[in-house]
């Protein structure tokens, strides 16, 4: 990479994790205003059971639940976040690209939704695939193949992530409900990382499928 | 005083709503703008309590909406968003904009204020 081009990877790659950050940021407060209103609530209750009678331990027990469960999810974003941002300590290391695709999906899951899109990882077909790659290179990879996706506001599309084997290749599979997958953009930055990354984009004859082509998985 | 809840985390208006009910306000929900719109449609509410971030349509593109076909109607908006551009959208609504996770002495307090307010002029 010459100069010229890691000043764009620099600035590009800067943009993108400030995009990842604000939008797991998001998810977190919104975790945190659920709680907040439970917790309000459980208060409430118990302030009038006080003054009127005793508290429906049902009730009580479903509220506990529903912070618990808020809790769960936010520790899950957190992780997935905290993966993430570890990411960019070495420009090469060993990615498993079954953990790639399913903490990606989680910390991207609300940039779909946003889009009224529901991204989901398929572990149906869980195969461990592991390589050697800048893994915040092919972060910002599976980013642009799924702003792609979701760039047509498709509201009701659902797309699934799933990871396979393709004889000394991995693969990055994008499965959408409708044929939403139209050709890649021509994009200098993307050919860029697609060059650094020997990677390659295709689309299948239904345009359901998008599929991120990553040569050199390491056995 | 009628007041509708929009916002797509349904634990979250759900208990809301629960809340103000305890304090006697009547509060409904929707989790969906087209929700939103179609329970808009069926009840005259005083006052919508948007988010600002929902799958589809954006709280403020839902504001449009209503207040278009509802000038009567008051807002406030929530959000779990602090970026700049987004903080001056909310603000150029000329509605009260509360950043979550919300106190809810202060949400009664924007409520009741904005409900004695005289109409403002809105950006």
């Amino acid at each position: 990479m010459n100069q010229k081009e890691w000043e764009k990877c620099y600035a590009r790659g800067l943009a993108f994790f400030g995009r990842i950050s604000a939008n797991v940021s998001h998810e977190i407060k919104n975790h945190l205003a659920v709680i907040n209103e439970l917790g309000g609530l459980l208060q409430d209750l118990s302030i009038m059971a006080q003054k009127d009678g005793p508290l429906d331990p049902v009730r009580v027990e479903s509220l506990a639940g529903n912070i618990t469960n808020q809790v769960a999810q936010s520790d899950h974003v957190v992780k997935a976040f905290n993966y993430f941002s570890h990411s960019v300590d070495r420009t090469t290391a060993s990615v498993d690209l079954d953990e790639f695709a399913q903490k990606m999906v989680i910390i991207t899951r609300r940039l779909a939704a946003v889009k009224g899109v529901e991204l989901a990882y398929d572990p149906e077909k869980k195969e461990h695939l592991s390589m050697v790659t800048n893994p915040f290179l092919l972060e910002q990879l599976y980013h642009f193949c799924l702003e792609h996706l979701i760039s047509e506001n498709k509201s009701g599309l659902k797309i699934s992530v799933r990871t396979a084997r393709h004889n000394t290749n991995g693969k990055l599979l994008f499965s959408c409900s409708e044929p939403v997958a139209r050709d890649m953009p021509e994009d200098d930055y993307s050919n860029l990382l697609m060059q650094q990354l020997k990677t390659r984009i295709e689309i299948s004859p239904d345009r359901k499928k998008l599929i991120l082509i990553i040569e050199q998985l390491s056995f | 005083m009628i007041i509708l809840l929009v916002d797509d985390e349904l634990e979250l208006v759900s208990a809301m709503s629960e809340r103000l009910n305890l304090r006697g306000i009547d509060a409904d929900y929707a989790t969906t703008w087209k929700q939103a719109l179609k329970m808009a449609e069926e009840k005259k509410y005083d006052l919508a309590v948007l988010d600002v971030k929902m799958p589809g349509l954006s709280g403020l593109e839902l504001w449009k909406l209503l207040k278009k076909d509802y000038p009567e109607m008051k807002f406030i908006f929530l959000t779990g968003h602090t970026s700049q551009d987004d903080f001056k959208a909310g603000l150029n609504t000329g509605h009260k904009y509360l950043l979550k996770p919300i106190s809810f002495d202060v949400l009664l307090e924007c409520i009741n204020r904005s409900l004695s307010d005289s109409p403002k002029k809105e950006g």
